[in-house]
């Protein structure tokens, strides 16, 4: 099974360096994987972002709301973080901000977080944030269609935990 | 039990032995930042705000004792202000599966909670990770 040659024959590295804008291209613009080899041991695939988008879009986030007097707080359980403010908008500002503090922290230190046992599972949904930060659209992937002000949040009060 | 304040937790860190740290994008910005490496391998963090307030949400401030401190009970917390004293939890069993994950491998996957719950926090991940990289 090893030993068979694989239908989509890898790029060599060196070769993707001499037409890197070809390659991008293909990945990007016409939305095909290129696997890229270096040395017969390294191995990658360049996806274009709407491919990775595609690849996550079963993976949601569940943000839980949590109101107290003079402030209120968006906890999302999927990295353990949570936003703060004195309303509803602006907790949901500083969980961005918190997500996309995360995102940072797991990929620069990506060698820990991964084999860390309370942060390997979030991985997919580091790509999912990493994906729609990159794509704008940060804040619509991580509440989804939840309401972004008290009073919304009042009318839909039902949905809100 | 009390609810904390934001130096309550801020003293929990330095009692604990965390390291402070600034945010990734190196903000400063109006929290304290920690970080502790468990003798599992397990990465906590938690923030602390600049502000004197108390978390008033008994909700929030479970899964900030519990998620973000990697703690057992809420007694540790207070325990640890109390002596000074670090959680003794280094030489302890690996932290248990995430409740947020239980939850995935029940509603999404269709697991039994007597299995997802029977699963280690290793065999869990992994059962989420095949779940999501199949294709539907």
């Amino acid at each position: 099974m090893g030993d068979q040659e694989p239908a989509v024959k890898p790029l060599n590295l060196s070769d993707v360096r001499d037409r890197i804008s070809e390659v991008f291209t293909d990945a990007v613009v016409r939305h095909r994987p290129v696997p890229i080899a270096r040395g017969g041991k390294d191995l990658g695939v360049l996806l274009g972002l709407e491919e990775i988008v595609r690849l996550v879009e079963g993976i949601s986030f569940e943000p839980e709301v949590f109101k107290e007097d003079g402030a209120v707080n968006v906890w999302l359980p999927e990295f353990q973080v949570y936003g703060r403010g004195k309303d509803l908008a602006a907790a949901r500002l500083d969980l961005l901000d918190e997500v996309r503090d995360y995102v940072l922290e797991y990929l620069e230190e990506i060698d820990s977080y991964r084999a860390a046992p309370n942060r390997r599972a979030h991985f997919p949904h580091v790509i999912k944030a990493l994906a729609a930060d990159l794509s704008g659209h940060l804040d619509s992937i991580i509440f989804a269609d939840r309401p972004t002000t008290q009073a919304e949040e009042g009318l839909a009060a039902a949905h809100v935990r | 039990m009390p609810q904390p304040t934001f130096d309550d937790i801020r003293r929990f860190c330095e009692i604990d032995g965390w390291s402070k740290k600034e945010s990734a994008r190196g903000k400063t910005g109006d929290h304290d930042r920690y970080v502790k490496r468990l003798g599992d391998g397990s990465i906590v963090r938690t923030k602390a705000s600049h502000s004197k307030d108390q978390i008033g949400d008994p909700r929030l401030w479970h899964r900030i004792w519990k998620e973000q401190l990697g703690l057992e009970s809420e007694e540790q917390f207070w325990a640890a202000l109390r002596t000074s004293v670090p959680v003794e939890r280094e030489a302890k069993a690996p932290k248990g599966t995430p409740d947020w994950l239980i939850r995935r491998l029940i509603h999404q996957v269709g697991l039994t909670e007597e299995v997802a719950l029977s699963l280690s926090p290793e065999e869990a991940a992994a059962r989420w990770e095949r779940f999501i990289s199949a294709p539907r």
